[in-house]
C-alpha cells in the first residue's frame, strides 16, 4: 500500500495525520480535507457565512490547520478542533471592515428576481421551516454558534465551551436562550 | 414572572443536552412518562432539532472539492516554504539611518585625523573596492557592475586593503553565496531570483578555491528543482542526492540536501524525511533551513 494510499485508510487515526501535518506532510493534510471538509464547510453556512465566502473560510480553516497542527492535542477530537478554528476564523472574517464594506456594496448591487438554490427553494416551501429559518439567521452570532454547535453538529456542553472558549454554564444560558427564541418565532410570537 | 406549569420543566432541555444522567435521569424519564407539560415540552425541543437539521446548507459538489483541495495544498505549500516574517520597514529605516551615522561619524574621524606614514597615497582610493557589502560571515565583498564579463579575483590593491572578488550575476562558475539576513529566506524559486538581484560574492577562502566547479552543477540542480515543483518527488529525491554527492562543494549543495529531506517527505515517509533532515542539521549547522528542519524533527 502506499504511503498516500495508508494515509488515506480511516486505520488512520485523526491525531496521526495531525502528527503528521505538523511534520510537513501535506497528502496528510489533504486526508484531513476529505475527512472534514463537508463538516467544516455545513458549519460555515450554518453560522450565516455567505455562499460567496464559505470557500474562502473553508481554506483559512485548513490552511490555519497547517499553523495550528504542532499544539494539537491527541487527547481531544479532531472534528471539534477543528469546528473551533472555524470558529476562529468566522470571528476574523466578520471583524473585517473590507469584507464588510464589499458585501454593502454587493447587497447594493444584487438583482431581487435572482433565482433561489434548489435546497433552499424546497424548503421554503415549508412554512415552518422557512419561518424556522428566518428566526435562525435573526439569532445573535454567539447564539447561533452554541446552537449549531451543539443542537446541529452534535457537540457536548464541554466541547463546545473549549471550542469557544467559554464557560460550559454559558454555553447552557446562550443554547437556552437561542431555544426560546426560537421557538417564539415559531409561535408567532416575534416571527 | 410566570410559574412553569411542571417544577421539573427545565428537566426537558438538560436531558436534551445530556446534562442527566443516572437515576436523575431515570427518574425523569419516569415522570415524563406521565407529565403532559413535561412531553408537549420534549416534543417541541425535538421539533427545534429537526428543523435545524433541516436547513439548507451548502455541499461542495466533488469536482468543487477537488478544485478546493488542490488549491489548499498549492497554498500550504507555499506556506511550508514561505520565508520568515521580514523586519518591518521601520526597523530597517532605523537600522538604514543607524548605519549611515556610524559610517558618517567613522568618516569625519578618518578626515580629523593625522596622516599615518604607512598611509596610501590619495590617489589609491581610486583603486579601492567601491561599493562595499558585508555578508554574514564578516567578508567584505564588491558589488558588481552588471556590464563586466565574468568572474574573477582581482589583485589586491594595496597591502593594507583586503583581497576581493568581483562578482556578477550567477553566470557558470560563479555561485551567489547567501546572506543569513531574513529577507534572503526563500522558496527556491524566489530564493535564486533574489540571488540574481544580489549579485554579491565572498572572498573565495582556501577550501572553496580548491574545490573543482562542475560545469554541470547548474544544470543538475535545475533538473532536481524541475522534477520537485512538477510533483514527481520520487526522481527530485534521487537527483538532489546525486547534487549533494557530485556537487558538494556548490553553494547549493545545501538547498539541495533540505529539499530532498521535503521529497521523501511528501513521498509520505515522515521517519525517512526527519533521518534526511537530520542529517542535513548534522552537515548544516548554522544552515539557512535551520529552522524549517527542526520543526520537521518536531523540535
Amino acid at each position: 500500500m502506499s504511503a498516500a494510499l495508508r494515509l488515506a485508510s480511516r486505520a488512520v487515526s485523526d491525531a496521526e495525520l495531525l502528527e503528521a501535518v505538523a511534520a510537513g506532510d501535506l497528502d496528510a493534510l489533504g486526508v484531513i480535507f476529505d475527512r472534514y471538509q463537508p463538516d467544516v464547510r455545513r458549519y460555515l453556512g450554518r453560522l450565516g457565512i455567505p455562499r460567496e465566502d464559505v470557500d474562502d473560510l473553508v481554506q483559512a480553516t485548513f490552511l490555519e490547520v497547517v499553523r495550528a497542527a504542532k499544539r494539537f492535542d491527541p487527547e481531544r477530537a479532531a472534528r471539534s478542533w477543528l469546528f473551533g478554528i472555524a470558529t476562529m476564523m468566522v470571528r476574523r472574517h466578520r471583524r473585517s471592515v473590507s469584507r464588510a464594506l464589499a458585501r454593502l456594496a454587493k447587497w447594493a448591487s444584487l438583482a431581487r428576481d435572482e433565482a433561489p438554490d434548489t435546497p433552499a427553494e424546497r424548503f421554503e416551501s415549508n412554512e415552518t421551516g422557512r419561518r424556522f429559518e428566518l428566526a435562525f439567521n435573526e439569532l445573535s452570532t454567539k447564539k447561533r454558534e452554541v446552537f449549531t454547535l451543539v443542537v446541529v453538529e452534535g457537540f457536548s456542553g464541554e466541547e463546545a465551551a473549549r471550542e469557544l472558549g467559554i464557560p460550559v454554564n454559558t454555553v447552557w444560558t446562550r443554547l437556552h436562550h437561542a431555544r426560546r427564541e426560537l421557538r417564539a418565532a415559531l409561535e408567532g410570537g416575534t416571527g | 414572572m410566570k410559574k412553569p406549569a411542571c417544577s421539573r420543566l427545565w428537566q426537558v432541555e438538560a436531558t436534551e443536552d445530556a446534562r442527566l444522567g443516572g437515576s436523575e435521569l431515570a427518574s425523569f424519564r419516569r415522570h415524563a412518562a406521565t407529565c403532559r407539560v413535561c412531553s408537549v415540552e420534549i416534543e417541541r425541543l425535538r421539533e427545534l432539532r429537526e428543523l435545524a437539521l433541516a436547513l439548507p446548507h451548502l455541499e461542495a459538489s466533488s469536482l468543487e472539492h477537488r478544485r478546493q483541495r488542490q488549491s489548499l495544498l498549492r497554498k500550504a505549500n507555499e506556506l511550508t516554504l514561505e520565508p520568515p516574517p521580514r523586519v518591518s520597514r521601520r526597523a530597517l529605516g532605523a537600522a538604514v539611518v543607524l548605519a549611515a551615522t556610524t559610517a558618517l561619524a567613522a568618516g569625519g574621524g578618518y578626515l580629523l585625523r593625522p596622516p599615518a606614514p604607512s598611509a596610501p597615497p590619495a590617489h589609491a582610493a581610486l583603486h579601492a573596492p567601491l561599493p562595499v557589502a558585508r555578508q554574514a560571515v564578516g567578508r567584505p565583498v564588491r558589488a558588481a557592475a552588471a556590464s563586466e564579463p565574468s568572474a574573477a579575483p582581482t589583485e589586491p590593491a594595496t597591502s593594507a586593503a583586503p583581497p576581493a572578488v568581483v562578482a556578477k550575476a550567477p553566470g557558470p562558475g560563479v555561485h551567489p553565496m547567501r546572506s543569513s539576513a531574513p529577507h534572503a529566506r526563500h522558496a527556491p524559486s524566489r530564493h535564486a531570483s533574489a540571488l540574481r538581484h544580489k549579485a554579491v560574492a565572498r572572498i573565495p577562502d582556501a577550501e572553496s578555491v580548491q574545490l573543482p566547479r562542475s560545469p554541470t552543477a547548474g544544470k543538475d540542480f535545475a533538473g532536481a528543482m524541475s522534477a520537485f515543483n512538477s510533483g514527481d518527488f520520487g526522481r527530485a529525491e534521487h537527483l538532489f542526492t546525486d547534487f549533494v554527492q557530485h556537487h558538494a562543494g556548490d553553494s547549493r549543495a545545501e538547498d539541495a540536501a533540505f529539499l530532498r529531506a521535503i521529497a521523501r517527505q511528501r513521498r509520505g515517509d515522515s521517519a525517512g524525511a526527519k533521518a534526511l533532515a537530520r542529517e542535513y542539521l548534522v552537515h548544516y549547522p548554522g544552515a539557512l533551513r535551520h529552522e524549517e528542519a527542526a520543526a520537521m524533527l518536531g523540535r
